[in-house]
């Protein structure tokens, strides 16, 4: 099922946490909310759920075409898992996948042979079945968070949501579940919003990510697009790491390398670390001069930080260990920077 | 666990605050209670029964376990409220409504008895409503089990209090979004959360109305058979010098109050199976 979000707006008090936001998730895709905290983003989520109403009058939220903006959340069959989990704590994992067919009216609820055979396909699904009789303060973060997935899937949501799925697990859990849970999706093929802050989560295993800032949408794209494309100087330093370098600095080094596409003179010029790279300062070399002030070898990728020689301006490099090994570089050597692929933008534009 | 000798612990001085505890225990608590127990020893089993079996005392029991339970149960509904509306809502003066709660706490228990009495009596500010309907509180048992609730409703409310606080709201969304109605949200999720404390606050409200005297001598009016609640019983005989009789009877009532708390805690243990230990 298609999720639609017209214009909403949603203020709590004098603060706004969403102003004007749309959004279009088409059926069966795996997005991702994406933005620093204070964003929205959980806001947007919650509405779409029906845990919030946008501000009276604002906006809409269509289902597959259907304007479900007034129904509340247990009318709009989604699926919610929430960051801390929300499970019963006093109820048995069993019990906690059952008990959104155990509330249904007498009509509708399935026998409780039917629940049982249910309840234990969804936990097999979650590899949990194992663990059915147990209480979820004797289960682990990952265990308690995929138990709440299979009680929100138990009422056969149409739409299934996430908020910060992974954010309260440690790094190790935090990725084996994001694979997981993109394994998962292609295999149920529901459509999913979740919702992170965590941009290499979001990368790795969305299809489509929405980038929000302040209250905004401010990007929607493929992973690649957003990565590769930011359209804005907050998606481009929100999506990993860039150097913000002053294009007056660069100017009077007076060698720009191929790829600068900055017009702009008086501009910011952006460029993430990987995108630089550095050769050996001698005669013949061509690029800006820096010097070497620190190498951080330990890891896939090599480190630098290096220090223009003309701006007193500091940049950070990414190479690899063996291009590093190459150029033989040690602390305080000069060398060369080029910028292989670089963007600038409007410096009145507000980060 | 290992032993505490090959163990080593982060936490020490658990010799001392045990042998601490235990001491201070056995002073304050055990010392008197024993005492009350020899006391009684010295009785003959024919003396016995006939001071906590007779028809009085017996009378007495029953008016004091089922007003101390009644209103432990009164508290426990209307406290859930009331502790509900604290935590959950803000509203102007919730300070001060917060405040009042305390107030059975720290009143001296006279001067409730008093006030209730002179409220409830047939010609009181209360009372005067209740009279041609035709319902008498005071001297009646309606009076002793008002004056327990009075004093019963801050144990129920101070135990439940933190509890709510910590009841996420998550738990109850996730419940709207299985589909669950409010009323299945509260019954299924919300009361079964909070059955060990309201369980505690019952233990506790219900616990002070048995030993409670100051409150209830006034409203009751003390009638024999009628109105005479077990500790007046034993003041009575104490004032007839009749020390033994007074402590057979504090005897019943100690092991009895004692398995009924006991009971209590056993069911509260059963109430937090769920928990990991």
């Amino acid at each position: 099922m298609s999720i639609e979000a017209h214009g909403i707006r949603k203020k709590f008090g004098t603060y706004t946490a969403l102003d004007g936001v749309d959004l279009n998730v088409p059926q069966g895709k795996l997005v991702a909310l994406l933005g620093p905290s204070g964003s929205g983003k959980t806001t947007l989520l919650r509405i779409i759920a029906g845990l919030e109403f946008p501000d009276a009058g604002s906006g809409r939220v269509l289902f597959h075409g259907e304007d479900v903006t007034d129904l509340p959340a247990g009318k709009r069959k989604v699926g919610f898992v929430f960051q801390h989990y929300a499970l019963f704590k006093h109820m048995s994992v069993f019990e906690n996948v059952a008990f959104g067919l155990r509330v249904r009216s007498r009509g509708e609820r399935p026998s409780s042979a039917s629940i049982a055979e249910r309840v234990h396909r969804l936990l097999e699904l979650v590899q949990l079945d194992n663990l059915a009789g147990r209480y979820p303060s004797q289960l682990s973060g990952g265990e308690r968070q995929r138990v709440a997935l299979a009680r929100a899937l138990a009422v056969e949501p149409k739409v299934l949501l996430l908020d910060e799925p992974f954010g309260a697990l440690d790094a190790r859990v935090r990725k084996d579940l994001r694979r997981w849970l993109r394994r998962f999706h292609d295999e149920i093929q529901l459509t999913t919003i979740f919702v992170t802050h965590d941009q290499e989560e979001a990368l790795e295993i969305a299809d489509e990510v929405v980038v929000m800032n302040k209250a905004h949408v401010e990007q929607v794209g493929t992973p690649q697009e957003v990565y590769d494309k930011p359209a804005s100087p907050f998606v481009y330093q929100f999506l990993g790491n860039v150097n913000v370098l002053k294009a007056p600095a660069l100017e009077r080094a007076g060698r720009r390398g191929p790829g600068f596409e900055g017009p702009d003179p008086e501009g910011l010029i952006y460029v993430r670390p990987h995108d630089i790279a550095l050769s050996p300062h001698d005669d013949g070399s061509t690029g800006i001069s820096a010097i070497v002030r620190h190498i951080h070898a330990a890891g896939p990728q090599a480190k630098l930080l290096v220090e223009q020689v003309h701006s007193r301006e500091h940049v950070e490099v990414e190479i690899s260990r063996s291009e590093l090994t190459d150029l033989g570089l040690r602390v305080n050597d000069l060398v060369r920077l080029r910028l292989r692929q670089s963007h600038s933008f409007d410096e009145d534009y507000a980060i | 666990m290992a032993s505490p000798r090959n163990s080593r612990t982060i936490l020490p001085g658990f010799g001392l605050s045990l042998g601490f505890t235990l001491t201070y225990l056995g002073l304050i608590v055990l010392v008197p209670l024993s005492a009350a127990f020899m006391k009684t020893a010295g009785m003959s089993w024919h003396d016995f029964v006939a001071a906590v079996a007779s028809p009085r005392v017996v009378a007495a029991y029953r008016l004091t376990f089922g007003a101390s339970l009644a209103a432990g149960f009164v508290n426990m509904v209307f406290g859930l409220v009331v502790a509900w509306v604290l935590v959950r809502y803000s509203f102007p003066g919730k300070r001060i409504v917060d405040a009042l709660v305390d107030l059975p706490f720290a009143l001296p228990t006279a001067v409730a008895g008093i006030a209730l009495t002179s409220l409830y009596s047939p010609n009181g500010w209360v009372g005067r409503f209740l009279a041609p309907l035709g319902l008498k509180v005071a001297f009646t048992w309606t009076g002793v089990f008002v004056a327990l609730t009075f004093i019963g409703l801050p144990f129920v409310v101070r135990t439940l209090q933190p509890v709510l606080q910590e009841l996420e709201p998550e738990i109850e969304e996730a419940a709207s979004t299985l589909g669950a109605s409010r009323l299945q949200t509260v019954t299924r999720i919300i009361l079964p959360e909070l059955a060990p404390s309201l369980l505690t606050g019952f233990a506790l409200a219900f616990a002070r109305a048995l030993g409670e005297y100051g409150s209830v001598v006034f409203i009751s009016g003390n009638m024999p058979m009628k109105t005479e609640i077990v500790p007046l019983l034993i003041i009575t005989k104490l004032e007839q010098y009749d020390y033994r009789g007074a402590t057979a009877i504090a005897v019943v009532m100690l092991v009895a109050s004692f398995f009924l708390l006991l009971l209590i805690n056993l069911l509260q243990k059963w109430s937090r199976r769920y928990q990991a230990i």
